[in-house]
């Protein structure tokens, strides 16, 4: 069987705060150009999941076993994680809470200019211009007064857009986003959605997307995990996993989604 | 059947420095008694400033609420006082609604003893708002930090039915929660609206929400009732375009 070289591999991952255990023997692979869904609770581990591989976890985070391989190639030296060398180009995020993870005293055009000198582009004009396409591709109709604003004068919706265009300029490999349409109204929430897959049809970039949400997860997801208290339980294709569950926990995790009354459907 | 509560024509714009944003406008209905209404809209529509101006937490500009008949002076102490005793409101963020060196049981207590209940009946009826809030005794004894936020939303619930008043009005109650937490939320709101025959009015921007607790829709866009009707028709047939991108969306983001 002649397989794609996996992008990310996660073998039997475990992790602690402390004493507690966070993550326990977690096993996901990532392809190029797949899009993978996590979904869980609030504090299944979903997070720290994504943190783990950006490096952002907190000081008493230990890596108690198993291993992350990047193209093959192991992250992992001596229980630390080293992945500095890969964000940016090949492994970006995007954040729960876009406002406060953009810089509150610089413009969106000079963060994203300063975003692109730490990757070597220096040449400003040239930066603000790629920008200004990269936000045009996602609906905004005015992307030069976009540039010239800060982020309070945006919406949440807006800065969301806004991260995804960061991410866009980079082209990653890997993109990791945290629960990006939650607090998001539905109507932005299906934009965001539309904007993550064309990441994948457009530029062929692999993406964990990180929800708690598993029918808005299904939209765009071509395998589903389900993380329930820091073990996947459960995980394959995503019409599957939606269609026939095969754990108690991923069906409540279905049944809570709110659903049109039966003879609205009629 | 007589409205509960009556809206007619109020308006509210902001002012900054260069703008004026009008962020209600004109706005008119009503809510029967026993009656579950739904105000569904997208972010910024102005849903959360109604809230606001029911409750008279904003000054309208124009317009009156009215409610069992009586047009409401927001300024008139007594009257409202008389009117928060059969009218309240459920924010969206649970534990900023809540004083945070204040113990869950005294907040619950607060409102009752405003209304003249003895202290010992409030602890009481505090105790028994818990359980039926699914809480218990204990997290009387809490602070609003060591909740979480779906815990927060139930005490914030059992605080404003402590005084069993006609009219519930939600904003946004689920929204800053995950989906079963919310589902959650809203079983034991449809229980409670069930046993005390409360009306509610329940804001959210989520459509399939909305309609899945009540029979009739008001569709706020910019500030402005584009379509109202009964929860079936503006389903399954949306008169405004604006509406059917709710719904679409809706429907797309819930499909299974």
């Amino acid at each position: 069987m002649n397989k794609q070289q996996p992008l990310l591999q996660i073998n039997n991952l475990s992790l602690a705060y402390g004493a507690k255990e966070i993550l326990k023997a977690v096993q996901l692979t990532v392809c190029p150009g797949e899009i993978l869904g996590i979904v869980g609770s609030s504090g299944g581990g979903k997070s720290t999941l994504l943190k783990t591989l950006t490096g952002l976890l907190p000081a008493n985070a230990v890596i108690t076993g198993g291993e992350i391989l990047w193209q093959g190639r192991s992250l992992l030296s001596g229980g630390r994680l080293n992945s500095s060398g890969l964000l940016g180009r090949k492994l970006s995020m995007i954040f729960q809470d876009p406002t406060a993870s953009l810089y509150p005293l610089q413009t969106i055009g000079s963060q994203i200019c300063t975003m692109l000198q730490a990757q070597g582009q220096f040449d400003t004009a040239a930066s603000l211009q790629s920008a200004a396409q990269v936000l045009a591709g996602l609906d905004f109709s005015k992307p030069q007064a976009i540039l010239n604003s800060y982020p309070f004068q945006l919406s949440g919706g807006m800065n969301q857009r806004v991260c995804i265009a960061m991410a866009l300029l980079l082209k990653p490999e890997l993109l990791l986003a945290d629960e990006p349409t939650s607090g998001l109204d539905l109507l932005t929430q299906q934009k965001i959605l539309r904007h993550l897959l064309q990441l994948k049809t457009d530029h062929h970039t692999a993406l964990i997307v990180v929800s708690h949400n598993i029918s808005a997860l299904a939209q765009i997801a071509d395998t589903i995990a389900v993380l329930r208290q820091g073990e996947i339980i459960e995980s394959g294709p995503a019409q599957t996993i939606l269609n026939r569950p095969q754990h108690d926990y991923t069906r409540k995790l279905i049944e809570a989604i709110p659903h049109f009354r039966k003879e609205f459907l009629l | 059947m007589s409205a509960l509560l009556e809206v007619a024509s109020l308006s509210k714009t902001f002012f900054s420095e260069h703008n004026a944003l009008p962020a209600v406008c004109n706005v008119s209905f009503s809510v029967a008694p026993g009656e579950c209404l739904g105000l569904a809209g997208a972010s910024g529509c102005g849903k959360s400033t109604l809230a606001r101006l029911l409750m008279g937490l904003t000054p309208a500009d124009s317009g009156t609420v009215s409610f069992n008949g009586q047009p409401l002076d927001f300024a008139d102490a007594a009257l409202r006082k008389n009117y928060y005793s059969q009218v309240q409101l459920v924010f969206q963020n649970a534990a900023a609604a809540f004083h945070p060196r204040k113990s869950i049981g005294s907040s619950i207590m607060l409102p009752m003893l405003n209304y003249g209940c003895t202290k010992a009946a409030a602890q009481e009826r505090s105790i028994a708002l818990l359980l039926a809030a699914g809480l218990t005794p204990q997290h009387a004894e809490k602070f609003p930090h060591q909740l979480s936020g779906g815990e927060c939303q139930r005490a914030a619930i059992a605080r404003a039915i402590s005084i069993k008043p006609r009219l519930l009005i939600c904003d946004e109650i689920t929204s800053a929660l995950d989906v079963q937490t919310q589902a959650e939320i809203i079983q034991l709101l449809l229980k409670l609206q069930a046993e005390t025959k409360m009306s509610l009015l329940f804001i959210s921007h989520d459509i399939t929400l909305v309609q899945e607790i009540c029979q009739r829709i008001l569709i706020m866009q910019s500030g402005t009732i584009i379509e109202s009707g009964p929860a079936l028709d503006i389903i399954t047939r949306p008169q405004q375009h604006y509406t059917r991108e709710l719904v679409t969306a809706a429907f797309n983001l819930t499909k299974i």
